[in-house]
């Protein structure tokens, strides 16, 4: 429960933002913005939605990842980190392409 | 527990897909016509053009049977009017809607070609009396100087008796077939509806006929 609670603190900003954008939407209050405005908060509100669902699939389907390599380190995370960086790139790019 | 939630993702996913009934021996597989594939390419560029410029209610997939009706969704292609690219925009055309958006837009590129049609079909519709798109699909084939006339003629906004005031000229082709300009007309609103219902994704509020 600790470990839930801490990663949506993570993510709060892409949580709020996808609960407002939602609301603004769901309720039919978009209506009242200019439709480029519009186009923005779907945007945006896709772009939340996949970054918050990346980030579900990396932490459970991935080890955790070092992002930053010691002096000396005879490891090389590389790879892992390179993979986790392109999950998040596809899956943000698939959302935002569905709206 | 990471495992657990894994597998439980999984499941929960594969719920989602459903299995495809398999296909009886006798019915013959018919593979998708190759217009209806241009046309999905453009898909998803229409849907924000169009929400840019009309709001995220409006009926995009007239759009795209827009193009459909235009140039069977080829972008490359000139017609012998001149009509130029996916939205067979004309030459004067083109200018025109550059100068209003102040760029210089191709409208053989079709990225491009799609921001101008969004654009223009947004203009016109500001001229709309009604509001039903039909008429302002038929403006963007025909302009509003006819379509005025016809409604003045008839009386009402109703499709058939402003067909029936429609006085606009045959013109005679090089092929030797002759192209009655009310037909082609009030015929492009049809098109674009019932080309454009192949793609629609739900409803909207806005009002085709």
């Amino acid at each position: 429960m600790e470990n839930i609670l801490f990663q949506i603190r993570r993510v709060w900003l892409d949580f709020v933002s996808f609960a407002c954008f939602m609301l603004l939407l769901g309720s039919g209050w978009y209506k009242e913005l200019e439709p480029p405005i519009q186009l923005v908060a779907l945007k945006a509100l896709l772009v939340s939605a996949g970054f918050m669902h990346a980030h579900i699939m990396r932490k459970m389907a991935f080890p955790s990842v070092e992002w930053t390599t010691k002096k000396n380190s005879q490891e090389d995370g590389s790879q892992l980190r390179w993979l986790v960086i392109g999950l998040y790139l596809i899956v943000i790019y698939a959302y935002a392409k569905g709206g | 527990m990471r495992k657990f939630w894994f597998v439980a993702v999984l499941i929960a996913l594969s719920g989602c897909l459903r299995p495809h009934p398999p296909v009886p021996a006798s019915e013959p597989v018919v593979p998708v016509p190759k217009a209806t594939n241009r046309c999905q390419e453009y898909v998803q560029d229409v849907r924000t053009e169009h929400f840019k410029y009309f709001g995220l209610d409006f009926p995009f997939w007239f759009g795209i049977g827009q193009l459909k009706a235009e140039s069977n969704c080829r972008a490359s292609v000139t017609a012998f009017d001149a009509g130029q690219g996916l939205a067979q925009f004309m030459p004067t055309t083109t200018k025109y809607v550059n100068e209003l958006m102040g760029e210089q837009l191709d409208p053989y590129l079709p990225d491009q070609a799609i921001r101008m049609q969004a654009f223009y079909m947004h203009r016109l519709h500001k001229s709309n009396w009604s509001q039903a798109l039909w008429l302002t699909y038929q403006a963007y084939n025909g302009g509003w100087g006819n379509l005025k006339a016809e409604y003045t003629r008839a009386g009402a906004t109703d499709r058939d008796s402003m067909r029936l005031e429609c006085r606009r000229k045959t013109i005679l082709l090089k092929s030797g077939r002759t192209l009655n300009l009310c037909d082609v007309n009030y015929q492009y609103s049809k098109h674009v509806y019932d080309f454009g219902s192949a793609y629609a994704t739900g409803t909207s509020p806005w009002r085709y006929w």
